[in-house]
Order: C-alpha cells, then sequence, then structure tokens
C-alpha cells in the first residue's frame, strides 16, 4: 500500500464522476495544446516563407502593403500594380544587386485553381537554390512547375507526363497552352505549389501588360537597408517593406487573435477546475466517516492532506496526459490529412508537434489541480475525527 | 496505564448542556482487561473517545501510558493514537473499497511501516484473527462478525498497548459476538491491555473487571470477586 494505491482506490470508486473531471481537463488541455502548436507552427512557417522569399526588400504599389503581400503569399490578385518601369529605378537605386519583378494570378487547371507567377530570369539571382529539370521559361507560353503540382498535374491530367507537353488552362474566360519546359526540384517551400513563366507571359495572361505587382529587391550591404527603402520610395507610387517588417506585422495580427483565443483557454480551464473542486468536495463529504476512522488508526492532518491532493492532482494529470496526446497525435496525422486534400496550400505545415505546447498544456491543467484541490484537501484535514465518524 | 482525574464533558445539544461525564476518576492497570458496562447515553462512548484521543475533556486530567494528555499539541495526539493506541468501532467500520488486507494496511501506510514489512504483519494478523483465507475479500464479501475480525487485526497492526472497542459486538448474534469476545482475551493474554465498551451485562460478567457508568459517574467498578468502590 503507497499513496499512489490509496489514490487510485478513490478515483475508482466513483468512475463515471472521475472520468467526467478528467474529459473536462482533456478538453482544456488538447485545446491549449493546438493553440499553442499551431502558432509555433504557423509562426515558424511565416518566417521559412518569407526567408524562401530570398528577398529583403519587396516593392509594391501604394495602398496597403501587406495586403499585397498576403495575397503574394497566398497566391491571387493583387488589388494595385506598378509600372514596369520602376524596375529599372529600383535597380539603380544604391545597394540593390538586384531587382526582380514579379506579376502575380491564378489559372484553372483540372476544376482547380493554381497560383501563376511571372518572373524574368533575375528571380533566379535571389533564388540560387533552384534547381530545374529542363530550363527556366524563355518564351511566350513557357512554364516552370513547382514539384508538387508537376506531380499533381501528371497524375490527374492526360495531356501531360513529360517535359515539352503542354497544358490547356482557363484564365478568367480565355483558354491559354502552356507548354512546360522545367521542373523544379521539390525546395520546401510554396514554390513547389507554383507555376512560373515569363514575366510577359503572366502579363498578357492576366491583363496586366507594362505592370508588375511586386518587386524583390536583395541589397549588398544589410545594414544600409532603411537608407534604401527611403530611396526607394522616393519613386513616385512605391512602397516598399522588408520582410522582417512583413513578419512582425503579420505576427501582430496573429497575436492579437490568440490572446482572445488564450482567454477564453484559461476560462475552460477555471470551469475544469471548478468541475475537479467539486468532484473532490463531494468525495471529502461522502468519505467523510472514513477520513474519520483513518484519523483514529494514525492519520496526521497533513496525510489527510495529501491524499485528496494527490487525488486531485491525479484527475487533473490525467486529464493534461490526455490532452497533450490526443493533441500531438491529431497534429501530426492533421498536417498529413491536409496536405493530401489540398494540393495548391502554403507550404506551412499548419502545426506541428512542440515541446512548448506540450509543456504547457501539462503544467497548466496540473497548476489548476493543484489550485482546486487545495480547499477539499484542507476540509478533510481539518474533520475533527470524532465528528467524521459520528457522520451517517 | 489509563489514568483520569475529575474527568468531565460538556456537550451542547442546541440550547442543552448534556453533562456526559461529570467528575469520573479512574484508574487501569497495564494488561487489565475491562468491561465498561452501562445503558446507552450513559457516557460509556464519550469516554472511550477521551481515553483514544479522539475528543478532549472539558476538564480534568487524563493520562495515557504515563503521559498527561489534555494539553498534547495535535502532533503528539496523532503519534500516541497510532503507536499506543488502537481501535475497534461498533458499525464494523472498514473502508469498503479496500480488501481485507489493504484495511489492516492502513494504519502501517500512516505510521511510515515499510511496505514489505507491513504486508508481512497484515497477513499474520489477518491469520492471527482467523481470516488467512480472506486476505483479498472486500467488506462486501464477508459476514459481519468476520468485518468485525478484520477491524480487530486492523487496531493490532501497529502493535498498540491499549485495544480500545466501542460495542464491537453490539451488531452481531450471540454467538459471534462470543467468538469477538474470545478474540479479545486472546489478545489481551498476550499483553494487551483491553477496554471493551459494552451493554451486552452477560459478556461484560465473563471478565475480570466490569466497571458500570451511568449519568456520567461511575456506578461500581467490580474486579473478580472484590468490589472496589
Amino acid at each position: 500500500m503507497n499513496l499512489f494505491t490509496i489514490v487510485l482506490n478513490g478515483i475508482q470508486r466513483r468512475k463515471i464522476r472521475s472520468a467526467l473531471s478528467v474529459l473536462g481537463i482533456t478538453v482544456a488541455s488538447l485545446a491549449l495544446f493546438s493553440l499553442i502548436a499551431l502558432k509555433e507552427g504557423y509562426e515558424e512557417s511565416m518566417r521559412s516563407e518569407l526567408e524562401n522569399m530570398g528577398a529583403q526588400i519587396i516593392a509594391v504599389a501604394k495602398g496597403c502593403p501587406y495586403e499585397a503581400i498576403a495575397i503574394i503569399m497566398t497566391g491571387g490578385q493583387a488589388p494595385s500594380t506598378l509600372p514596369e518601369d520602376v524596375v529599372d529605378q529600383i535597380q539603380k537605386t544604391a545597394n540593390v544587386v538586384s531587382a526582380s519583378p514579379t506579376v502575380y494570378g491564378a489559372y484553372k487547371y483540372l476544376d482547380l485553381s493554381h497560383p501563376l507567377i511571372g518572373i524574368t530570369p533575375e528571380e533566379r539571382k535571389l533564388k540560387p537554390w533552384w534547381k530545374i529539370r529542363g530550363r527556366f521559361p524563355e518564351n511566350f507560353g513557357e512554364i516552370l512547375l513547382g514539384s508538387v503540382e508537376a506531380k499533381a498535374f501528371a497524375d490527374k491530367s492526360n495531356e501531360f507526363r513529360n517535359l515539352g507537353d503542354s497544358i490547356t488552362v482557363t484564365i478568367g474566360n480565355k483558354k491559354a497552352s502552356l507548354k512546360v519546359v522545367g521542373i523544379l526540384e521539390p525546395t520546401g517551400s510554396k514554390d513547389d505549389y507554383s507555376t512560373f513563366t515569363t514575366l510577359q507571359t503572366a502579363q498578357e495572361l492576366l491583363n496586366l501588360r507594362g505592370r508588375v505587382v511586386a518587386v524583390n529587391v536583395r541589397v549588398k550591404d544589410i545594414s544600409r537597408v532603411p537608407a534604401t527603402i527611403e530611396a526607394i520610395e522616393a519613386i513616385p507610387d512605391v512602397q516598399a517593406v522588408t520582410v522582417a517588417q512583413v513578419l512582425g506585422t503579420i505576427q501582430n495580427l496573429v497575436q492579437a487573435g490568440q490572446n482572445m483565443l488564450f482567454l477564453v483557454l484559461v476560462v475552460a480551464l477555471v470551469i475544469g477546475g471548478l468541475g475537479t473542486t467539486n468532484t473532490m468536495l463531494m468525495a471529502v463529504f461522502e468519505r467523510t466517516r472514513e477520513i474519520g476512522l483513518m484519523k483514529a488508526v494514525g492519520a496526521s492532518r497533513l496525510q489527510i492532506f495529501m491524499l485528496f491532493l494527490a487525488e486531485g492532482l491525479a484527475l487533473c494529470l490525467l486529464g493534461a496526459l490526455f490532452g497533450t496526446s490526443i493533441g500531438s497525435v491529431t497534429t501530426l496525422m492533421g498536417n498529413v490529412i491536409l496536405k493530401q486534400f489540398i494540393t495548391v496550400m502554403p507550404t506551412w505545415s499548419v502545426s506541428q508537434f512542440s515541446w512548448n505546447a506540450a509543456a504547457v498544456s501539462v503544467l497548466f491543467p496540473v497548476g489548476v489541480g493543484v489550485v482546486s484541490s487545495l480547499y477539499p484537501a484542507l476540509r478533510a484535514a481539518a474533520l475533527n475525527p470524532m465528528e467524521a465518524l459520528r457522520n451517517e | 496505564m489509563i489514568y483520569t482525574e475529575n474527568l468531565s464533558k460538556t456537550f451542547r445539544r442546541g440550547r442543552e448542556e448534556v453533562h456526559a461525564l461529570v467528575d469520573l476518576s479512574l484508574k487501569i492497570e497495564a494488561g487489565e482487561f475491562v468491561a465498561v458496562l452501562g445503558p446507552s447515553g450513559s457516557g460509556k462512548s464519550t469516554l472511550l473517545n477521551l481515553i483514544g484521543l479522539l475528543d478532549r475533556p472539558t476538564s480534568g486530567r487524563i493520562s495515557i501510558a504515563g503521559k498527561p494528555c489534555e494539553k498534547l499539541g495535535t502532533r503528539e495526539t496523532v503519534i500516541l493514537r497510532r503507536n499506543i493506541i488502537g481501535f475497534v468501532f461498533q458499525q464494523f467500520l472498514l473502508v469498503p473499497t479496500m480488501t481485507a488486507l489493504e484495511n489492516v494496511l492502513l494504519p502501517m501506510y500512516f505510521a511510515g511501516v515499510p511496505a514489505p514489512q507491513a504486508r508481512k504483519r497484515a497477513v499474520e494478523l489477518l491469520h492471527r484473527v482467523g481470516l488467512g483465507n480472506r486476505l483479498s475479500h472486500l467488506p462486501s464479501q464477508m459476514s459481519g462478525g468476520e468485518i468485525q475480525r478484520v477491524a480487530v487485526a486492523r487496531a493490532l497492526a501497529n502493535n498498540p498497548s491499549i485495544l480500545l472497542a466501542d460495542e464491537p459486538t453490539g451488531n452481531l448474534d450471540s454467538y459471534t459476538a462470543q467468538e469477538v469476545f474470545n478474540l479479545l482475551r486472546e489478545i489481551n493474554q498476550a499483553g494487551t491491555t483491553v477496554v471493551v465498551v459494552t451493554h451486552n451485562a452477560e459478556l461484560a460478567a465473563s471478565l475480570p473487571r466490569v466497571i458500570t457508568i451511568r449519568d456520567g459517574k461511575v456506578i461500581t467498578d467490580v474486579k473478580k470477586g472484590t468490589p472496589v468502590a
């Protein structure tokens, strides 16, 4: 006989009530784990996504640059564009190594929407890690497919098998034939889910002749980024932001939403804790005579206190372990499932197993367990043995 | 072994004051086997609770095993209760969800006896009270007499020098009651001071000393053959 067996004995005698208390904590712990894992996964994927852009500064038309960049990152039509001649002006700005003009849009193929990105060979300077099977698009109508897209097209369409085959796509209400001249080796970024073409092709197909959506800029000296931004913004209608700023802003937006969610979770935990308090208080009332008996056979106040504290703690610990385990399994599975079903999805692993999340979603409920069993345990410890024995 | 002097206990029941014990003095030597006899409400259970340190007197003095107890702290009280006193209650008080063995282990767990040693002693004790084949039975699977014998084994767990039994045969048929009494006699013969509260005059009469209480006072105190008071 030890503390563990006595506690187990207490939990087992009211199976359903114990199970419900555990369930309450499980749900709160699971939600906590998911939220933190999601937040970390999201931040991590945003960071790697932006790093994979290869640019340190992004120049877009005046307006809300973050909105424009969010659209660029997720694929879609940008709200405003710049005249193509700003590219030369940016290129000539001091400290600029390369200025890569880009046009973003989308086309429909096999009933799904796919991001289409018009670039020039300048983009390759930003992404030296690109490995291409075949070649980079040079002529009108030629495309370079991201690895995931290439595989999906080869599997599902009957017109694309090899390099050199063409696919018939829909843009707006026009049809166009695009010839696959290159396939990008896997990069682990959203490039795997993109289709690249020449700037002219994208401008023509997306009705953006002579316009660009963004100019990705790489600088020589990173410490002079602020001055470079100032110089670029001297060009009329141009607004420039650093990748770091974009990251910061997106994180702030996400954070605001998550703070709210976190508050809701704290409420969930408090409710779970009150459930535990209730369960333990009922247990103390029901076992009043046993407590008297234990005291009569030599239990000290501290020993009785510990018995009930441990029992409440055990309920919460069980819930925390269940919640965190379920959370771990589902986030891992969730990633696999999401990647199966959504072809055009940023490479963001939406959430991932995180030790931080696991620690918080176990320790928080355990803390709640201690606090919520404190009062019942004190009550049990304070019982007068004789009165407790007389209790019917 | 047990010594009380002018022991009084007054309860409040609503506005009424109940004098459960009034200036009660008695002396029980080590190794005695004493019956405390009296009708219900006579104060005999109150006396037992005071001796067992489950309750505190309103006034008067009490000393157990040479230790004056009326001013003991909580900690010392617990230690005395744990090591010197064993309790057997009237209402078959076992933890219903624990086996016979676990119920006997309980006092040793609280006393911090190492598990293997405690287990060995618990098994021994259950054999001694004739329940060697009932170790893993729950109270619900045992008869009243068996339960009370488990309670006796539990009371003996920490090898107390005093065994206090509060109407241990109150809910038993006369044959089983006699068995339990025989068990208590054996325990007494092994050296433990035994005090039994009962209203069964017949059983009490077979004991070497019978103290009769009424209205919180000692009426008679008879040691086999010779009246003492």
